[in-house]
C-alpha cells in the first residue's frame, strides 16, 4: 500500500510538471477543495490556463516532496562540496516546484532555486513566471517577492541585458503587484515591492521617463485609496508617490494636472479663501488669488525674513503645498463619506505633517524633541556654528503661528474636527489631540 | 568515505618498486606471514570503498590496495560526479593496461584532455561509459579509436558534441565493438551510422534515442552489415518508415520504435516474417498500427514478453485477442491511451495461457472504457504484480479492493487517495549522524 501511495504521488508530481512546462501561459494556481475523491480521476486540473490541485492529495504530495528535498537535497552544513549537476537538477526542480507552490514560505527552498539560477540550470524569465504563479495563490508571500527582487537585480546586473526590455519587465512587475494587492487587502508586501521597484528604477534607468511614471503611479494610487479606505499599505504607497511628485519638472506637472483633471492652484486657492482669518488686513478674493504669482502667494501665506541668504524656490514650494492641499481635500471627502476609518485619519496626519514641515523649513526652523529650534542652513551656515541648537524665542514661533497659511490650516482642521465630532467619530478627538500635543499646537488651537 | 576515495584518486602514482623497501622492515604479523601476492589476491576481492579503507592502513597496504590489478572495473557514479580532469589522469596512470571497465557517468566536468590521457595509458579498456559527460567532443572519441582497439562497449548518451566523425573513428579503430549508445547526440546522421555498420560487423546493440537525423538509410545499413544485431532502439527517429524496419534481420530480440509515427501495419507484417524471436517490442505513439498488423505479429512472434502499445489509438479488443492466443510468454503489456480497449479484450487476455503464469505488469491507464468488470476478470492472473489504472474513471475503489483481496501482493496505481493516513511522509529519515555525512 505504501508503494502504491508513492507511485500515486510520483504520478501527480509528473502531471503537475507536465502542466508547468507551459508556465508562460499559466496565470493562476490554487488548491481546489475536494475532500474525498470518489472517482479515479487526476487531481491535477488544467483549465483555461489555470492550474488546480485537488485538496485530498495535498497532504501526501507535500509530505513526500518535502521529505525527499530535506533528506536528499539539503545542503549538509559542513560539506558544501556536492554541486548540483544536471543529473539531479531536473528532479530537484520538479520537487521544488510542487513544494513551493503548496507552501511558498520556506526560504531554504527559495535559496535552492537561487543556486540553480546561478548555476544556469533555471531560466530567469521562467522563474519570474513561476513566482507569479506562486503569488496568484499566496499574494502575501514575502519570500516570493524577495526572490523576484533578487531575480530582477540579477537581470539588471547582467551584461546581456537589453535596455529596451526594461519597460516590458516593469509593466509585468506592476501587473503582478496589482494582482497581489487586488487579491489580498492590506498587502504590505506588494506595495513595498512597488516602492522598491520605483526606487530601483531611479538607480538603474537612464532613459526611462521617471516623472511620467510618478504621475501615473500617483494617479493610480489615488484611485486605489479611494476604493480601499482601510488599507493603510496603499495609503503608505500614496504617501511615497506624493513625495515623488515634489521635484518633478514643469511638463510633468502639467501632465499631472491633466491626468487628475483638476486645476491644483484653484483647489488651493478655494481652501485658502474660505478659511482666511477674519482679522487679516489683506482681504483677497478667490479670483485675486488665482492671479498671484508663486512668489507673491508664498509671501502672502507665510512671509519670512530669513536669516540665511539662500534663494527660496517659490515654484517648488507652491507646488508642494498645492499637491498636499489636493490630498487634504480628497481626504476630507473620504472622511465625510466613509465614516469611522482610522486609516483615513492617519493619512491626514501625514499630510498635515508634511505641510507643517514645509512651513518650518521655510521659516528656517525644525522640531527636535518637541521643541522648535533654529535650523542651520547647510549651504550658508558661515557664522551660525557658534550657536549650538539655539531655542527660538517667542517672537519667531509667533511669526509662524500668525502666518496666514498656518491659520488657514488650523481653521480648516477645526472645521473638519467639529463636523466629524457631530457624527460621533471619536477619531476626530484623537486627531485634535494629535495636533495639540504631538504637533505642539496646544497654545494656538 | 567520498573524501577517502577522492583523496586516494587524487594522489599520483607511487612507484611500485617501493614494495620491497617497506616489506622488509614491516613488523605487522599479517604482513610477515602472508606473501605479497596473496595479500594482493585477497584485496582483489574487495569493493572500491573497502580498497580505499585498506589503502589507509599502512604504506605497504597503500601500495597493494592501489595496485592497478585491483582496479579493473571502476564506476564513480555513487561516489562523486564532480571529478575534475586530474582524477581521471591519475586513474589511468595507476591502472594502466589493467583497466577493463570504466564508468564516468555524469562526470560533467571531464573534458577531452583527460579522455586522451586515458586512451593513451589504458589501451585494453573494453567498456567505457561516458553518459552525460557533456564536454566530450569528437577529439576524445578519435583518441579512443586510435588507441583502444579492444573496445567493445561504448556509451556516449547525452554527449551533444559528438558527431559522425566519432562514429567514423570508432568504425576505423574498434572493430570489436558490440554495444554502441549514442542517444541524444543530435548531430549523428546516416553517414556516421553507415560507417559504423560497415566497420563493426559484430554490433549487437545500437541505441540512438532522439537522434532525429537517423533515417531509413542508416537503419538499412545496420540491417545489412550487422547480422548479429539484437537490440535496436530508434525511439523518436520520426523519419523512419516501413522500408527500413522491414529489412531488420532474424537476430533481433529487442526493438524500440516508439515515436516513429510513420510506421504502418506493413512494418509489423515484415517483423512477423523476419524476426520470429522478438522478445521486446515498443511501439508507443505509432498511431497508424491496427488490429491487422498485430494479428500477423501475434501469429509468428511467439516469444514476445514485453510490449508497449501506448497511444496506438486504433487498436481494439481484437488485438488483445490475437496477443492472448499468439504470445504465451507475455509478461508486460502497456495499453495506455488505447481508448478503444474494453472489458471484453481484458477478459480474453485474462483467459489466455500467458495470463495465468507470466503476465506481471499491465498498463491500462487512460483507457476510458475499462470498468470494474475488467478487474474481476484479472483475478485469474496470479502473477500480476502491477496494474496501472490512472484516469480509468469507470473503475471504482471497491473493485480495486476486491482485486487486492484475491491478489494480495498486487500494486495498483490509481488516482484514489491512500486509505491509511501516512505515518511519515516519504519514508523515515535515515538515522545517520548528519555531521559524518553518508556511508
Amino acid at each position: 500500500m505504501e508503494e502504491d501511495k508513492f507511485a500515486l504521488v510520483e504520478k501527480i508530481i509528473k502531471d503537475v510538471h507536465k502542466v508547468l512546462s507551459k508556465i508562460a501561459e499559466l496565470y493562476a494556481f490554487d488548491v481546489v477543495p475536494v475532500d474525498i475523491n470518489f472517482q479515479n480521476k487526476s487531481p491535477v486540473l488544467h483549465l483555461e490556463n489555470c492550474l488546480g490541485l485537488e485538496s485530498w492529495c495535498i497532504k501526501h504530495v507535500y509530505m513526500y516532496c518535502y521529505s525527499e528535498l530535506m533528506d536528499k537535497y539539503s545542503i549538509k552544513s559542513k560539506r558544501k562540496t556536492r554541486k548540483i549537476s544536471t543529473i539531479d537538477s531536473d528532479r530537484l526542480i520538479m520537487l521544488l516546484n510542487v513544494t513551493l507552490l503548496l507552501n511558498p514560505e520556506i526560504n531554504s527552498l527559495w535559496n535552492r532555486r537561487r543556486e540553480l539560477v546561478l548555476g544556469l540550470l533555471l531560466d530567469k524569465t521562467v522563474e519570474l513566471h513561476f513566482t507569479r504563479l506562486v503569488l496568484s495563490r499566496k499574494p502575501k508571500c514575502n519570500e516570493a517577492f524577495a526572490y523576484r527582487r533578487w531575480l530582477l537585480e540579477s537581470i539588471f546586473e547582467g551584461e546581456g541585458y537589453i535596455r529596451n526590455g526594461i519597460e516590458h519587465l516593469m509593466n509585468e512587475e506592476f501587473v503582478v503587484c496589482d494582482l497581489a494587492s487586488d487579491k489580498s487587502p492590506n498587502n504590505y508586501h506588494s506595495w513595498n515591492h512597488r516602492i522598491w521597484l520605483l526606487n530601483k528604477l531611479r538607480i538603474v534607468s537612464t532613459n526611462y521617463d521617471l516623472n511620467a511614471l510618478y504621475v501615473k503611479e500617483y494617479h493610480a494610487s489615488e484611485k486605489w485609496i479611494s476604493k480601499h479606505v482601510s488599507d493603510f499599505s496603499c495609503f503608505h504607497y500614496n504617501q511615497f508617490c506624493i513625495k515623488n511628485l515634489y521635484n518633478i519638472c514643469n511638463d510633468s506637472w502639467k501632465s499631472l494636472e491633466k491626468t487628475l483633471n483638476i486645476d491644483l492652484r484653484k483647489t488651493l486657492v478655494r481652501v485658502l479663501a474660505s478659511n482666511f482669518p477674519k482679522d487679516v488686513t489683506i482681504q483677497a478674493s478667490e479670483a485675486d488669488l488665482v492671479g498671484y504669482s508663486d512668489e507673491n502667494l508664498i509671501n502672502l501665506l507665510a512671509y519670512s525674513n530669513k536669516v540665511c541668504n539662500c534663494n527660496v524656490d517659490y515654484v517648488q514650494m507652491c507646488r508642494r503645498i498645492e499637491i498636499l492641499f489636493h490630498a487634504l481635500i480628497l481626504n476630507n471627502e473620504l472622511i465625510k463619506f466613509y465614516k469611522y476609518h482610522e486609516t483615513l485619519w492617519y493619512h491626514r496626519r501625514f499630510i498635515l505633517h508634511e505641510i507643517i514641515t514645509i512651513m518650518y523649513d521655510h521659516f528656517g526652523l525644525k522640531r527636535d524633541n518637541g521643541v522648535l529650534i533654529k535650523k542651520n542652513c547647510k549651504i550658508c551656515n558661515v557664522d551660525e556654528i557658534r550657536q549650538k541648537q539655539p531655542k527660538i524665542g517667542r517672537y519667531d514661533s509667533n511669526r509662524i503661528f500668525s502666518s496666514v497659511l498656518f491659520n488657514v490650516i488650523i481653521s480648516h482642521e477645526r472645521n473638519i474636527i467639529e463636523e466629524s465630532r457631530k457624527d460621533g467619530d471619536h477619531y476626530a478627538d484623537r486627531h485634535e489631540k494629535y495636533l495639540k500635543f504631538v504637533k505642539g499646537f496646544n497654545n494656538v488651537m | 568515505m567520498i573524501y577517502c576515495v577522492r583523496n586516494i584518486l587524487f594522489k599520483g602514482v607511487n612507484s611500485i618498486f617501493q614494495i620491497a623497501r617497506f616489506s622488509s622492515d614491516d613488523e605487522n604479523h599479517i604482513n610477515k606471514k602472508l606473501p605479497k601476492e596473496l595479500l594482493l589476491r585477497i584485496l582483489s576481492y574487495l569493493d572500491v570503498v573497502s580498497l580505499c579503507r585498506c589503502a589507509q592502513v599502512s604504506k605497504l597496504w597503500n601500495i597493494l590496495a592501489l595496485d592497478g590489478s585491483n582496479w579493473q572495473r571502476i564506476d564513480l557514479f555513487d561516489f562523486q560526479r564532480d571529478v575534475e580532469g586530474p582524477v581521471i589522469e591519475n586513474i589511468s596512470h595507476r591502472c594502466g593496461g589493467f583497466l577493463r571497465q570504466l564508468s564516468l557517468r555524469g562526470c560533467e566536468s571531464i573534458a577531452d584532455g583527460s579522455i586522451k590521457t586515458l586512451a593513451q595509458s589504458c589501451p585494453n579498456i573494453e567498456d567505457l561509459n561516458l553518459n552525460k559527460c557533456k564536454k566530450i567532443t569528437d577529439l576524445s572519441v578519435q583518441a579512443l579509436g586510435r588507441k583502444c582497439s579492444k573496445l567493445q562497449k561504448i556509451n556516449l548518451d547525452s554527449c551533444p558534441s559528438v558527431t559522425d566523425i566519432s562514429l567514423k573513428a570508432l568504425s576505423d579503430g574498434c572493430p570489436l565493438l558490440t554495444h554502441v549508445n549514442v542517444s541524444w547526440c543530435q548531430s549523428i546522421t546516416e553517414n556516421g551510422v553507415e560507417a559504423l555498420a560497415r566497420g563493426c560487423p559484430k554490433l549487437k546493440s545500437f541505441i540512438c534515442r532522439g537522434c532525429k537525423n537517423v533515417n531509413d538509410k542508416a537503419v538499412s545499413c545496420l540491417a545489412t552489415f550487422c547480422p548479429d544485431l539484437e537490440v535496436l532502439n530508434v525511439q523518436g527517429c520520426d523519419s523512419l518508415t516501413d522500408e527500413s524496419i522491414s529489412q531488420l534481420g532474424g537476430a533481433l530480440r529487442r526493438l524500440c520504435v516508439s515515436g516513429c509515427t510513420r510506421l504502418t501495419d506493413a512494418a509489423l507484417g515484415a517483423l512477423a516474417a523476419r524476426c520470429p524471436d522478438l522478445v521486446t517490442l515498443e511501439l508507443a505513439q505509432c498511431a497508424h498500427l491496427t488490429d491487422a498488423g498485430f494479428q500477423a505479429l501475434a501469429r509468428s512472434c511467439r516469444m514476445l514478453e514485453r510490449m508497449d502499445l501506448e497511444e496506438c489509438v486504433l487498436i481494439t479488443d481484437a488485438t488483445l485477442v490475437h496477443l492472448a492466443m499468439g504470445c504465451p510468454r507475455l509478461e508486460k503489456l502497456t495499453l495506455s491511451h488505447c481508448e478503444l480497449i474494453t472489458d471484453y479484450g481484458i477478459k480474453q487476455l485474462s483467459l489466455s495461457p500467458c495470463a495465468a503464469e507470466h503476465l506481471t505488469v499491465l498498463g491500462l491507464d487512460n483507457c476510458p472504457l475499462v470498468t470494474d468488470g475488467a478487474l474481476e476478470h484479472l483475478v485469474s492472473c496470479h502473477n500480476l504484480q502491477l496494474i496501472e489504472l490512472y484516469d480509468c474513471q469507470m473503475v471504482t475503489r471497491n473493485a480495486i479492493r476486491k482485486l487486492r483481496n484475491h491478489l494480495p501482493n498486487i500494486r495498483v496505481h490509481a488516482y484514489f487517495a491512500p486509505v491509511t493516513p501516512p505515518v511519515t511522509g516519504g519514508g523515515a529519515r535515515p538515522r545517520y549522524c548528519r555531521c559524518c555525512n553518508i556511508i
